[in-house]
């Protein structure tokens, strides 16, 4: 199992722990290509405040996912599960 | 901090408001208006964090803020501004307010001004100084405002608080699954799917909390204004619907500098990020 396969199954951990309480119409299982915005219902507000979940229960610090969530001066359309993970992977050392 | 949107409180104390920092250097406040959250303020805060602290943070029953029944006034808005820079020790920030998050970072600057270094304020209205929005102050409307009206069909020329009210009907439409055609432009509760529970959301703060009457209470007179000294950056689309309250501030505050936005509609520092990052840092920069 790749690095970024290993934070993928953890992102779904955190994720269905995340969404649990909404009212989600997503009844599929979360794999790498699940997108945020487009199969699970997220917003802006919810991507951020996601993030702050990733980098207190995966991370243990902050990292710059700006990079990741902004493409000049703007919000990217979406993410998937695979993006983040790959990012962590990159930007999480050993 | 739960990741549950909006949990009630039901404690009469002051509600736990969800926030986030960025960056380090001198302290920067970002304040959105209502129906928004902290996200809007997110592209400018990570910008801005090359050299700035940045701290965003929900409103009150905003986002992932708790939301109390009662205590939404531009006043109370401003101390719980006050009291998140207390919790997080800023002893001295600027402040950036959009829309009434403008009006909350004046009562605040008002409450406690050597607490705050420069203001800026962006298509703010003030209650003391413009205490009503009809529909013939408000000119052309928007496609998705005509869309809005038709589809709502109401008594729009006897509503004080036409904006206001385009909020509720569009937060009404997304929760029955009316779309409406917004011409391309930004809007409301037009963000994908998740856009529902913004939109029901926002429909909780009007149903259930005193947010509908507090947001017409006026803050501080107008006479306070003229002890302002710090730097202060109007910001206003050049058809603004808030003209009349840009004029009077900028009359009112002394050290203040009224920047006019061409073709720009009320929530530029969505469209317009890089004019509003080089006017933010501009007056960052000013003494």
């Amino acid at each position: 199992m790749s690095k970024s396969d290993i934070y993928v199954t953890k992102l779904i951990s955190l994720l269905k722990d995340f969404t649990q309480d909404w009212d989600n119409e997503f009844d599929g299982e979360m794999d790498r290509s699940s997108k945020l915005l487009g199969d699970l219902s997220f917003e802006s507000i919810d991507i951020i405040q996601l993030i702050v979940a990733i980098q207190e229960d995966i991370v243990g610090g902050k990292l710059p996912f700006e990079k990741l969530l902004m493409k000049d001066g703007r919000y990217v359309d979406d993410l998937s599960i695979g993006q983040i993970a790959d990012f962590l992977a990159a930007n999480i050392p050993g | 901090m739960k990741n549950v949107r909006s949990p009630e409180s039901l404690v009469t104390t002051r509600p736990k408001l969800a926030h986030q920092q960025f960056g380090s250097g001198p302290d920067v406040v970002l304040v959105h208006g209502l129906a928004a959250n902290r996200a809007f303020w997110y592209p400018l805060a990570t910008a801005l964090s090359s050299q700035y602290r940045v701290t965003i943070y929900d409103l009150r029953g905003h986002g992932y803020s708790e939301r109390p029944t009662s205590g939404y006034t531009a006043t109370d808005q401003g101390q719980d501004l006050l009291h998140l820079m207390d919790e997080l020790a800023l002893e001295e920030a600027a402040v950036i307010g959009h829309s009434y998050g403008g009006a909350a970072a004046l009562e605040a600057v008002l409450l406690q001004p050597q607490r705050f270094s420069h203001l800026a304020l962006m298509d703010t209205r003030i209650q003391r100084l413009q205490s009503e929005l009809r529909l013939h102050d408000v000119g052309q409307l928007t496609a998705f405002e005509q869309a809005a009206a038709r589809q709502d069909g109401g008594d729009w020329a006897s509503e004080p608080e036409v904006g206001f009210r385009f909020l509720e009907v569009a937060a009404r439409n997304k929760v029955a699954g009316v779309e409406l055609d917004a011409g391309g432009e930004f809007v409301p509760f037009g963000e994908g799917r998740g856009a529902l529970r913004a939109a029901k959301q926002w429909l909780g703060l009007l149903d259930d909390t005193s947010l509908r009457q507090d947001f017409r209470v006026p803050g501080a007179e107008a006479e306070a204004y003229a002890a302002l000294r710090q730097p202060t950056l109007l910001m206003y689309p050049s058809h603004s619907r808030s003209g009349a309250t840009s004029s009077r501030l900028q009359a009112l505050l002394p050290n203040s500098r009224l920047v006019s936005l061409p073709q720009a509609g009320h929530f530029f520092p969505v469209t317009h990020p890089a004019q509003v990052r080089a006017e933010v840092e501009a007056l960052l920069r000013s003494s």
